[in-house]
């Protein structure tokens, strides 16, 4: 019944983030706004993603469902590798420009050591979840596996108090 | 977010750190803390169902950010309370707890173009608070960083609750 209940509401709260709540940042123009009508946003702050396509000077390609299109960024310092991934934040200069407030760069082997990374980290949770706990079938629910020998498990209290 | 090791690393050393003071947090319940650590990266299921697919099935606005929320968080992890028997119930939910808002703190201090980090106290309030642009996920030191945190955690209590056996 708390389940329902909740799973409910869950449900409703991310319907209601749908509505109300822009994922990243609020009130900004984002990729789907700019790539279909870059006249309309001249002058105004904008918050983009694209892949690097050339270096020098940087230009980015941002691509969403309608289509792709490609900004140079003016005035940014960092050194960004081609194919790169990058955030901007900046002021959309003409059409084509972007004068970078800020940018953050995430490269390919980033993002693959991410990936890697986490994936060990899911093992890990789930091969410790299977040595602790175990599935009570007739209470119909996990409880934690008695005996579990590992060395940190000398918190001593548990086993027996040693206080009493 | 740090990677999903990071926030593992991160968890596991908040759980042992409260041993000290909980003695019921045993490994076991380190373990569900870990796995509510988990929690909080759920709203990446959209890589895989987009918002966009969702909405179009459900004729309704949707997104799955509310996952990564203070709100979101509590509701899921009540829900989860029912993969527990009875009287595990309040401590499986008190881990899995501490293992998500984990998260959510580490996630606060990513870097961001905007500076601003994510609102975190959803549905309470949709402020952004600022981020000091510690890190992001792609880099091995924050890694490292949050796994020496976890090691000097696990190697404290073991030193406290040797010294108590001892005495």
């Amino acid at each position: 019944m708390i389940f329902l209940t909740c799973a409910g509401l869950l449900l409703g709260m991310m319907v209601i983030s749908g509505a109300t709540l822009e994922q990243a940042y609020p009130d900004l123009p984002h990729e789907s706004d700019v790539v279909d009508d870059p006249e309309t946003y001249v002058g105004e702050t904008v918050l983009l993603e694209g892949r690097v396509v050339d270096v020098d000077p940087v230009v980015i390609a941002v691509s969403t469902g309608e289509g792709t299109r490609r900004f140079t960024l003016a005035g940014t310092s960092q050194a960004i590798k081609p194919g790169a991934y990058v955030e901007v934040y900046g002021t959309l200069e003409d059409p084509d420009t972007i004068r970078v407030i800020e940018a953050v760069a995430i490269t390919d082997e980033g993002l693959w050591y991410a990936y890697l990374i986490s994936v060990i980290g899911v093992v890990w949770v789930l091969v410790r979840l299977f040595r602790h706990w175990r599935f009570d079938r007739q209470a119909w629910g996990l409880r934690p596996q008695t005996g579990v020998t590992e060395e940190e498990t000398a918190t001593p209290t548990q086993e027996e108090p040693r206080d009493a | 977010m740090p990677d999903i090791l990071a926030h593992v690393l991160f968890a596991y050393g908040i759980c042992t750190l409260l041993s000290l003071r909980y003695k019921w947090i045993s490994p076991q319940y380190k373990t569900m803390g870990m796995l509510g650590a988990l929690i909080p990266d759920l709203y990446k299921i959209y890589l895989l169902v987009p918002n966009a697919a969702v909405e179009s099935f459900l004729g309704l606005p949707f997104d799955w950010f509310a996952l990564r929320t203070a709100g979101g968080v509590v509701v899921a992890v009540v829900m989860a309370a029912i993969i527990f028997v009875p009287r595990e119930q309040r401590r499986g939910i008190a881990v899995l707890l501490i293992g998500a808002v984990s998260h959510l703190i580490a996630d606060l201090f990513l870097t961001t173009p905007t500076g601003q980090s994510f609102p975190i106290l959803w549905p309470l309030t949709s402020y952004r608070p600022l981020t000091p642009n510690l890190y992001h996920s792609t880099q091995p030191t924050v890694t490292v960083v949050f796994g020496v945190f976890a090691f000097a955690a696990f190697a404290i209590v073991k030193l406290v609750n040797r010294s108590s056996i001892v005495e």
